[in-house]
C-alpha cells in the first residue's frame, strides 16, 4: 500500500454486491496481488488505497469494501456517499447475485444522481463452465442503465487491474467534464479532498502492536 | 431512556410515586394580577414560596413546583420581606386588589414534554440561582428562584432521567435531549444530512429552507420508526437528495451544536490484578455436590470472570454457561434432558433434510437462507485446523447445525456473522447435538444483533457513545467533530462479540468472561470503551478522520492484548460504580447499577 500524497487527485470507489461474489477478493488481488481461499466473510466495511497512473496522470484510489448480505444493506449509504465510482459486482455463476446488482444500481442512480461512474463487474470467469449469466445479457443490462461492463477473475487474476483502470479513466473523464462546466467548484472540491487524505498506511501499520488499551 | 426505565419496572402501578428530589425555599416569580393598576415604577413581580420536586411516577418522571404559603413577597432579599408581605388569598392586601388562588401557580410537567430550560447559577454565594422551564408546546413556567440553593443537585438528579445539553450558541440555555431528537441527530449524522443541509443553507438559505425543511419532516418519521422496514428507511434516505459534499463549507457546521454540561469527575482508575488461574478440574469438583448440582453459581462465575476456564473443562462447563445444562439439576437429570434434546434436534434436522427440490422451489426464504449458509460455511475460520480442507466433515457439521438452527428459529433465519458464533462451539463440543443446543443458548444472548432492523446494534452503539462520553469526553468530542460519533467503526466488535479481533484461544476466554455477566451485562461495551480509551492519542494525534478511524480500528484486529483490555474494562467499571448515583439513568441501566433499586421498587 502506498502513502497518500498531497498532489494526486483522489477518487473514492465503493465495491457493492451480494455476499460472496468476491468483493474482498477483488480488492485483495488488486492491492496485494494475493488470493486467499480461506478468507473470512466481510462484516464491517474497510478500505484500501492505491495509486495508479492512467494516461500519464497519477491518481489515488480510495477503495471501499462493504459487507454484502442484504441485512447489512442499510449501512450502504454511509459508505457509498461521496463516491465518484461504484463497482457493482456479481458472480457469473449466481443469478441471484446478478439480480441484486439491479437494486444497487437503482439506489445509486437515485441517491448519487449520475455523479458517480458505475461499473458492472461479472466475477469468477474461471468458473465459466457453470456460468448462469451470459455476458451479452449483462452487457446489455449495463448499457441500459448507462453503466460500464467488465468481467474478471480474482482467483486467476484475470483482468483485475483492467477493472480499476477502466473505472478510473471514466471517473477522470467525468471529472474533467465537470471542471469544464464549473471550473471553480471542481477545483475547490479536489483541493479539499486532498487535504482530508492524511492517512499513511505505513505509519498505521508501524503503530506499537502490544500497546492496545 | 425513560422508556427503558419503564420497561425495567413493568410492575409499577400507575399510582406509584417516589420523590427523588425536593428543595424547599424555591420562589416562583409571579406577576401581580393587579399590576396594570399599580403606579408606574412599582415592582410588578412578587415571589411565592414553594418546593421544587422531581417525582418518579409509574408513567413518567415529573418536575413539580408546589406553593407552600399563601403569602407572596415583593422581594427575595431578607430585609424587606417582612415589611412588604402581600397576601394572595383571604384578606386582601391593603391596596385592595383581587388575587388568584395560589394553587393555580403550581407547575407540573412530565420531563418528556419539556424542551429546555434557562437558568442562572451565580458564582458568588450572594446571588440566587433561578430556572425557568420551556415546554415543547411553547409554554414556559414561572421563573423559580432557588433561594435555598440546590440548583446543582437538581441538575444532577435530572440527568439521571434525561440527557441535558447546554446550547453552545445561547448562554444559559439547556436543552432536554430526548430519544427522538437523538435518534434524528444520529440518523442525520449517519447520512451527513446536516452537512449537506447546512452547506446548502449557507449557499442559498431561502430556497433550501423551503425545499429541505419540507422534506425533513417526511423523512424523520420512517427513520425514527423502529417498525418501519429498510425499504422505507432507504426511501427516506433516497429522498434526502444529497448534494455532492463540499469540504470548504463543512467547517461551518463543526462548531454548531451543543456541548454536554457538567463533566462528571471520575475517580482515578484503579489498578486491577487479574490472571487468576483458570477454573480447573479440582475447582470444578469442589463446586459440585454429590449428585452433580452446582449450588454456588455466582462464586463459580466470579472465578471464571477472574481466570477463565481450563481448556479441558470448557466442553463441560460451557454447557452450563450457555443454559444447555442446568446448574441446579443433578447429573442424572441433565443427562435425561440431553436425551430429549437429542431427539428434538434430529426432528428439526429432518425437517430441512427431507425437503424435496420441488418443495424448495416454492419456498423462497428457505432457499435464500440455505444459500447464505452454504456461502458462509466455506469462509468461516478456515485457517483453524478444525476447518481445513482435509476436514470437510467438520464443515458439513457447521452447515448442518446452521441449517437446523434456521428451522429452530425461522423468523431469524440465517444472517452473516452467525457462523462466527458457532465455530468455536463446534471446536469445543465436537458433537453435533451438543453444539446445536449450546448455539441456541448463545444465540439467545445475541440474536437481536442479527435482526433486520439493526435496532439492537444501533442501541449498543448509542450506549457505547454514552459511556465513552463519561469515561473519555475528549475522545468523544473528537469523534463528534470528525463525523464518527455514530461509532460505526465498532459495528463488528459488537456484532460478533470481538470474534474477528482475537485469535481462537483468546476469544474463548473472552466469551467465557462475557457469559458470566459479571460485573454487568454491558461488560462488552466496557471492553469497547477500554480499547477506544487506549487509542485516544493515536486517533487524535494523527488527526484521523472518519475513514482513517475505521481503518485504524479494523487494523487492531489480532493486535489487541486481551488481558490488558479486560483489566482496563474492569477498572473503568469500578470508576463508574464509584459515581453510580450521579450517572444518567440509561447508563446506570447498561451497567446494571439500577437492578437493586428496581427490585426494591417492584416490591413496594
Amino acid at each position: 500500500m502506498e502513502a497518500g500524497t498531497s498532489d494526486s487527485p483522489v477518487f473514492k470507489v465503493v465495491l457493492l454486491g451480494e455476499g460472496a461474489v468476491g468483493k474482498s477478493s477483488i480488492l485483495l488481488r488488486y492491492i496485494e496481488n494475493k488470493f486467499n481461499n480461506k478468507h473470512l466473510s466481510t462484516t464491517q466495511a474497510s478500505f484500501a488505497t492505491r495509486k495508479l497512473t492512467v494516461n500519464g496522470k497519477t491518481v489515488e484510489l480510495n477503495i471501499w469494501d462493504t459487507a454484502g448480505q442484504e441485512k447489512y444493506h442499510s449501512l450502504g449509504p454511509i459508505y457509498y456517499r461521496g463516491s465518484q465510482g461504484a463497482m457493482l459486482i456479481y458472480d457469473i455463476t449466481d443469478t441471484r447475485s446478478f439480480e441484486r446488482i439491479k437494486n444497487w444500481v437503482r439506489e445509486l442512480q437515485e441517491v448519487l444522481k449520475g455523479t458517480a461512474t458505475l461499473l458492472v463487474v461479472g466475477n469468477k470467469v474461471d468458473l465459466d463452465a457453470t456460468r448462469q449469466i451470459q455476458r451479452e445479457t449483462a452487457e446489455e443490462y449495463a448499457k441500459s442503465v448507462g453503466a460500464l461492463y467488465a468481467e474478471c477473475s480474482a482467483k486467476e487474476n484475470i483482468d483485475i487491474d483492467a477493472l480499476f483502470e477502466t473505472i478510473t479513466k471514466a471517473m477522470m473523464a467525468k471529472a474533467s467534464e465537470v471542471s469544464t462546466l464549473n471550473r471553480g467548484a471542481s477545483l475547490r472540491r479536489s483541493t479539499s479532498r486532498r487535504t482530508i487524505q492524511v492517512s499513511d498506511d505505513t505509519d498505521t501499520e508501524a503503530a506499537p502492536k502490544k500497546k492496545c488499551c | 431512556m425513560t422508556e427503558l426505565a419503564r420497561q425495567n419496572r413493568p410492575n409499577l402501578r400507575d399510582d406509584y410515586q417516589s420523590i427523588v428530589y425536593s428543595q424547599p425555599e424555591v420562589f416562583a416569580e409571579i406577576v401581580r394580577s393587579d399590576s396594570a393598576s399599580l403606579p408606574p415604577g412599582t415592582n410588578t413581580a412578587v415571589f411565592l414560596n414553594g418546593n421544587l420536586l422531581i417525582i418518579e411516577k409509574g408513567h413518567g418522571v415529573y418536575i413539580e413546583w408546589q406553593p407552600i404559603e399563601r403569602t407572596a413577597r415583593t422581594s427575595l432579599s431578607e430585609n424587606d420581606t417582612n415589611a412588604d408581605d402581600w397576601v394572595i388569598e383571604g384578606s386582601p392586601p391593603k391596596d385592595g386588589t383581587e388575587v388568584q388562588n395560589v394553587s393555580s401557580f403550581s407547575f407540573n410537567a412530565d420531563i418528556k414534554d419539556l424542551r429546555s430550560y434557562t437558568y442562572n447559577d451565580p458564582v458568588t454565594k450572594k446571588g440566587v440561582a433561578w430556572v425557568r422551564f420551556y415546554c415543547k408546546d411553547g409554554t414556559a413556567s414561572e421563573t423559580f428562584h432557588m433561594k435555598g440553593g440546590g440548583y446543582r443537585d437538581f441538575v444532577t438528579q435530572l440527568q439521571r432521567y434525561t440527557t441535558l445539553s447546554r446550547s453552545a450558541k445561547e448562554r444559559n440555555l439547556v436543552m432536554f435531549v430526548d430519544e427522538c431528537t437523538e435518534a434524528l441527530e444520529k440518523s442525520v449524522g449517519m447520512l451527513n444530512l446536516n452537512k449537506d443541509f447546512v452547506s446548502r443553507f449557507l449557499s442559498n438559505p431561502y430556497a433550501t429552507s423551503l425545499t429541505a425543511l419540507g422534506k425533513v419532516t417526511n423523512l424523520i418519521t420512517p427513520l425514527l420508526d423502529p417498525d418501519s422496514n429498510t425499504d422505507h428507511q432507504l426511501q427516506a434516505m433516497v429522498n434526502l437528495d444529497p448534494v455532492v459534499e463540499d469540504e470548504t463549507l463543512r467547517s461551518h457546521t463543526d462548531n454548531i451544536g451543543f456541548e454536554h454540561i457538567f463533566e462528571l469527575q471520575l475517580p482515578e482508575r484503579p489498578v486491577i490484578e487479574h490472571g487468576d488461574t483458570p477454573v480447573d478440574e479440582a475447582v470444578w469438583h469442589s463446586f459440585r455436590d454429590e449428585a452433580g448440582r452446582i449450588t454456588d453459581v455466582h462464586s463459580l462465575k466470579s472465578l471464571i470472570f477472574r481466570g477463565g476456564i481450563d481448556p479441558a473443562l470448557r466442553k463441560t462447563i460451557w454447557k452450563y454457561m450457555l443454559g444447555y445444562y442446568k446448574w441446579d439439576l443433578t447429573d442424572e437429570e441433565n443427562k435425561a434432558a440431553r436425551k430429549k434434546h437429542h431427539e428434538n434436534y434430529f426432528r428439526m434436522k429432518l425437517q430441512w433434510m427431507s425437503m424435496t427440490p420441488d418443495q424448495e422451489a416454492r419456498f423462497g426464504l428457505f432457499r435464500d437462507y440455505k444459500a447464505l449458509i452454504e456461502k458462509d460455511v466455506t469462509r468461516t475460520d478456515r485457517t483453524h485446523p478444525y476447518f481445513t480442507r482435509k476436514e470437510l466433515k467438520n464443515l458439513i457439521l457447521l452447515k448442518d447445525v446452521l441449517n437446523t438452527y434456521m428451522m429452530y428459529n425461522f423468523d431469524l433465519g440465517y444472517v452473516q456473522g452467525m457462523s462466527d458464533f458457532l465455530s468455536p462451539l463446534l471446536v469445543i463440543m465436537e458433537d453435533e447435538v451438543d453444539t446445536f443446543w449450546c448455539f441456541v443458548g448463545l444465540m439467545d444472548r445475541v440474536h437481536r444483533n442479527f435482526e433486520l432492523s439493526q435496532a439492537a446494534i444501533k442501541q449498543q452503539l448509542q450506549d457505547l457513545k454514552n459511556l465513552l462520553e463519561i469515561v473519555n469526553p475528549k475522545l468523544t468530542n473528537y469523534l463528534e467533530s470528525h463525523d464518527s460519533i455514530h461509532m460505526y467503526f465498532c459495528f463488528r466488535w459488537i456484532l460478533v462479540a470481538f470474534k474477528r479481533e482475537f485469535g481462537f484461544d483468546d476469544i474463548m476466554h473472552l466469551w467465557e468472561v462475557l457469559w458470566t455477566d459479571i460485573p454487568c451485562k454491558g461488560f462488552l461495551l466496557l471492553c469497547c470503551v477500554a480499547i477506544l480509551d487506549g487509542q485516544m492519542n493515536m486517533i487524535i494525534e494523527n488527526k484521523f478522520g472518519l475513514t482513517e478511524i475505521l481503518k485504524h480500528i479494523n487494523n487492531l484486529s489480532m493486535k489487541i492484548n486481551l488481558h490488558e483490555m479486560l483489566r482496563n474494562a474492569e477498572a473503568i467499571y469500578h470508576q463508574l460504580a464509584a459515581v453510580q448515583d450521579k450517572l444518567p439513568r440509561h447508563i446506570a441501566e447498561v451497567l446494571s447499577f439500577t437492578i437493586d433499586e428496581d427490585e426494591a421498587t417492584t416490591v413496594q
